[in-house]
């Protein structure tokens, strides 16, 4: 009886020591630049640094085949063949048509890949941003079109109906990079990460000691780095679409870079930014900008009908939508009280 | 409560013991964690680590040259760091302003020059935007 008394204390004692002597577990972390975006990466356990390097050759070998940046991808090769057959694509490429194009159909062409025409004549981002004659802009509009982008999925072929047109997946490519990433943790053994992509947030699991992963919502008009609020989410990706991220100003007015696609004019639609979070990375990219052309409420039905993600949405009169998922892991970070916190029903 | 199921020696061991891990577990508690714990602060570029500083024992202002294919200069103080100056096209980094907390982030893309501000207890692990 003595002997187990003593055998318990001590192995009590063992484990108060192994608790209270180890620190908090460090993450390997690295910082790179790809997509045209700077990728921060933390995880933690064994091959850590070796996972981290594997993912980022990864992304530069999706950015070489989805870039309208430079010759010579899938993608490129799809826009100069436009009006003109097939072109043999990496399923990889054809994966993330096929999800732009559920996307595309769920929002009623709100998102639309073939853009690209609109999204080059204003230039946002570039060096010489524009604004576009209303009758160029109505001659590009005309070529938006997401179902002139032929999946011939059988054979890994994709056709571009229209010359003139041009798909560009800048708004779901570095949604599909981080679903790949997480993709590459998981296979490499590794049971916690955090990848943020240009914004872009995905994580992987719970953080090693069990807690959720607090992901920052940028304030759509403070400093960057400064947050209206704070979602706790595991598995999960966090992906925002807003007005401040890239714009120019003419004549004191704001022109961001996502563009309505009925109009050809940057969306002004009353939301400042649109956040989704969902487990598909992919498809929550094509949503936060598919909800940010759609402004409040058709968002909101939006999220509704596609089901599998929650949102926050802030409009421009700074009320802070959350959908009903989201409310208990939602906490509200408004250090200026600038913004009405609204719980969706 | 059989208290004799101990000898005193083994008392002594026991209660020793149980004081000591306490005194860790404040120790872990309150030194290296009082408030945020330390900053340091990563300047990365293109993924190097070409610098790390404690910023609290920072004594006199201090500028580096982390010129490369930019003149890019910045400048560290106790306590926070800032991009001072570069000559690159948008100066968003230069814009970012001084960073002071565990998070802070500030990022040149065409120097591929980032600088991060990094510490034991981080309240917010990444940022949408």
């Amino acid at each position: 009886m003595k002997k187990q008394a003593y055998l318990l204390i001590s192995l009590i004692l063992i484990a108060l020591f192994l608790l209270t002597a180890c620190g908090p577990a460090k993450p390997f972390t690295a910082d790179d630049f790809a997509m045209g975006t700077v990728i921060t990466q933390e995880l933690y356990g064994a091959d850590a640094q070796k996972t981290s390097q594997k993912v980022i050759a990864k992304i530069k070998a999706l950015e070489a085949l989805m870039t309208i940046n430079a010759s010579g991808g899938d993608v490129n090769r799809l826009n100069d063949q436009d009006g003109n057959g097939y072109v043999a694509v990496n399923p990889e490429t054809m994966s993330v048509l096929k999800s732009a194009r559920k996307i595309s159909e769920l929002s009623g062409g709100a998102f639309d890949v073939t853009v690209g025409p609109v999204v080059k004549a204003w230039g946002i981002g570039s060096d010489k941003p524009q604004l576009p004659p209303d009758a160029v802009l109505k001659h590009l509009v005309a070529l938006i079109d997401y179902k002139d982008v032929q999946l011939d999925q059988a054979n890994n072929r994709v056709s571009l109906q229209r010359p003139g047109q041009i798909v560009d997946l800048g708004g779901i490519a570095k949604g599909y990079a981080g679903d790949v990433a997480k993709a590459i943790y998981q296979k490499n053994g590794i049971q916690s990460a955090l990848i943020n992509l240009g914004g872009n947030v995905v994580v992987l699991g719970h953080k090693p000691d069990g807690s959720t992963w607090c992901i920052g919502i940028q304030n759509p008009r403070s400093e960057t780095g400064e947050v209206v609020g704070v979602v706790h989410v595991s598995d999960q990706a966090v992906v925002t679409s807003g007005d401040y991220q890239r714009y120019f100003e003419k004549d004191g007015k704001r022109y961001c870079h996502i563009i309505d696609t009925q109009t050809g004019y940057p969306a002004e639609s009353g939301l400042m930014s649109t956040t989704i979070v969902a487990s598909s990375s992919t498809e929550a990219d094509g949503l936060s900008t598919a909800t940010f052309v759609l402004g409040l409420t058709k968002g909101l039905d939006l999220i509704k009908r596609y089901g599998q993600a929650e949102a926050i949405f802030i409009t421009t009169d700074k009320k802070i939508y959350v959908t009903k998922g989201l409310q208990g892991n939602f906490e509200l970070k408004d250090a200026r009280h600038e913004y009405t916190y609204v719980q969706e029903g | 409560m059989n208290i004799r199921m101990f000898k005193k020696g083994d008392l002594i061991l026991i209660i020793s013991l149980v004081l000591l891990s306490g005194l860790i577990l404040a120790w872990n508690t309150f030194s290296s964690s009082s408030k945020e714990g330390p900053v340091t602060a990563v300047i990365t570029q293109n993924g190097t680590v070409l610098k790390t500083i404690d910023l609290a024992s920072v004594k006199n202002p201090e500028s580096l040259d982390v010129s490369q294919s930019f003149h890019q200069v910045i400048l560290v103080e106790k306590g926070r760091i800032c991009f001072s100056e570069s000559d690159c096209r948008d100066k968003i980094c230069v814009k970012s302003g001084w960073l002071t907390k565990i998070g802070d982030k500030a990022v040149c893309m065409p120097s591929k020059t980032v600088i991060t501000l990094v510490g034991d207890h981080q309240e917010i692990d990444s940022i949408a935007y």
